[in-house]
């Protein structure tokens, strides 16, 4: 059954929304997709649409949290941090204020509204911003974890999560650890470390791989910041060579944060599958097939890899 | 309340600082500080209710900086206040120092926000303001934009929300000294009419001398009178406010004073 992980943030948000009251919404003008709206019929005094100005948004939240609220604030990837990374920056990175951005929409899985909608850049924006916690969950109880945890946490968070409805990765009984990178299928041949959207189309890739007689190791990312160096390092050390993929330009993102850190710990060769231009209208499997994010390229970039 | 002879003291000692700073730092931007020395000086030392033995005190009035260049001018005003000691002012722009080139709540004791890149500080007043609200806070937001920043759109989103939660604890004050960076607002691009900009957003406006402390206090105390939306005050200043070289002068944005003019610049702010 597939099952829309922006649901899971809409849930997990009016829950902690119930047991603190401190905790205050914030989007621009797109609380139905983002699912704020939830938190925003539950506790309409507590939730502030702040119509299409997300640098107002943003300031709003961070004048808001000096002031002792806690806020979520929603909109998509290509707007925030897009739109607002200034605000981003100055109004809640650099004071370090108790602020979690939850934006949706990301990649290029968002389809035809084209290249104007498809956040590619909004990894990179973030992981440039020395004190902000990035996660990217794939499925909707990482993406409820998610939520919660962040929570928890006194600093800025950013969460990235995308349109698409997918299926259940994690079993939702058991314990699922947001703070750390998963091994979705070991192996030995070739390391694919993976993320959000595009874990989906690893899988798949990996069975294709396995058919034809070659080992992957899948790694579910979940978190860029703080990166889980020990599963990184591990994967690196098994199997010698790596893919990344994501679902964002392939400069500045999931790829580039675990080429810097394997540089400077374990010089692995890596090929990093990503967006190298822009793009435009499509559907999510034709533009994943045309912009090289799909099972064929990672199977192809996989088989070249392990000649 | 007080005596606005005292006041007036107190200033010409802000404005002393802001030039003996800038100059000793050989950085930052005295004429931006010279046009607010009075608007600053009453507003943190006669009107806010603030306490520096308790500066995180919840039902405090808080005071956001937006045009964040003249920190020199604030951080003056929240020593004579006690929340910073007078020596510590000459650590201005100095590598380790708490007195960053533009205000950090992180760092200074009494300042409410960081500030420094324009346009910001009313969205962030605006969410303090809503956040008194929710925490049946009595607190008064002030903030004081520059006109040079009001170019900025994310101003005129943050005076559409101020509007339209009709926030009666901000009130705004305009610095409009008519002159930014590169020359005249009106020449660059024109702000005016600002009152009917404003009051199309929503918003009861004021006007007063910037430089008359007796007037300020007066305009703000009428801007805490009950209304059911924010308040602006917009401030006639001039850049570089009393010191002849650089009064209502081009050219002089971010460049603090050397040598003669500096010492003449003391002696024309009775030093």
């Amino acid at each position: 059954m597939k099952v829309n992980v922006r649901d899971s943030y809409g849930t997990a948000l009016v829950e902690l929304g119930e047991q603190d009251s401190s905790v205050v919404a914030l989007d621009a003008d797109l609380s139905a997709s983002t699912k704020t709206a939830q938190f925003g019929k539950r506790f309409p005094e507590r939730f502030f649409n702040m119509g299409i100005s997300e640098q107002d948004m943003v300031g709003t939240a961070a004048g808001m949290a000096s002031c002792g609220k806690h806020p979520f604030v929603s909109t998509f990837c290509v707007f925030l941090p897009g739109r607002s990374f200034d605000q981003v920056r100055m109004g809640v990175g650099y004071p370090n204020l108790k602020v979690k951005f939850v934006s949706t929409h990301g990649g290029i899985s968002v389809g035809k509204d084209g290249a104007s909608h498809h956040a590619n850049e909004d990894i990179a924006m973030m992981r440039a911003l020395p004190n902000i916690d990035i996660y990217i969950p794939s499925d909707p109880h990482a993406t409820y974890t998610t939520i919660k945890h962040i929570y928890l946490a006194d600093h800025p968070c950013y969460v990235r999560l995308f349109r698409d409805s997918v299926d259940y990765l994690y079993d939702e009984s058991e314990q699922f650890d947001p703070t750390r990178s998963h091994v979705l299928q070991e192996g030995d041949d070739v390391g694919i470390i993976t993320c959000g959207f595009s874990t989906h189309e690893a899988l798949k890739a990996c069975e294709t791989l396995r058919n034809e007689g070659i080992s992957p190791q899948l790694v579910d990312l979940q978190v860029l910041r703080p990166l889980d160096e020990a599963t990184i390092r591990k994967v690196a050390q098994r199997c010698g060579r790596l893919i990344t993929v994501e679902d964002h330009s392939a400069y500045g993102g999931v790829g580039g944060a675990i080429a810097e850190f394997l540089s400077e710990s374990y010089p692995t060769h890596i090929e990093r599958i990503g967006v190298r231009s822009f793009t435009e209208s499509g559907s999510p499997r034709s533009l994943y097939e045309k912009y090289g994010l799909s099972e064929e390229t990672i199977v192809r970039t996989a088989k070249e890899l392990t000649q | 309340m007080i005596d606005t002879n005292e006041l007036r003291k107190m200033c010409d000692t802000m404005r002393v600082d802001a030039l003996r700073m800038t100059t000793d730092a050989a950085s930052g931007h005295p004429s931006s500080c010279l046009s607010c020395i009075e608007i600053i000086g009453v507003v943190i030392l006669d009107i806010m209710n603030i306490d520096p033995d308790d500066p995180s005190k919840f039902d405090r009035d808080r005071f956001v900086l937006s045009k964040g260049h003249a920190a020199p001018a604030y951080y003056s005003a929240l020593s004579l206040k006690g929340f910073i000691p007078r020596e510590e002012l000459y650590s201005l722009r100095a590598i380790g120092s708490r007195l960053q080139g533009h205000p950090d709540m992180n760092k200074t004791p009494g300042v409410d926000f960081s500030t420094g890149s324009l346009g910001m500080g009313l969205s962030v007043a605006n969410g303090m303001a809503l956040a008194c609200r929710l925490n049946n806070a009595s607190s008064r937001i002030y903030v004081l934009l520059g006109d040079g920043e009001l170019q900025e759109g994310q101003i005129w989103e943050a005076a559409m929300t101020a509007g339209h939660y009709r926030l009666s604890n901000v009130i705004a004050i305009v610095d409009r000294n008519k002159l930014q960076c590169d020359g005249l607002t009106e020449d660059i691009k024109s702000i005016e009419p600002l009152d009917a900009k404003f009051k199309a957003f929503g918003w009861r406006v004021f006007f007063v001398d910037g430089h008359d402390i007796g007037a300020l206090q007066k305009v703000i105390r009428d801007a805490q009178t009950p209304y059911d939306g924010p308040t602006v005050i917009i401030a006639d200043t001039l850049k570089g406010k009393g010191v002849t070289c650089m009064e209502d002068q081009l050219n002089w944005h971010g460049k603090p004073l050397k040598g003669e003019a500096f010492e003449q610049a003391l002696r024309e702010c009775g030093q």
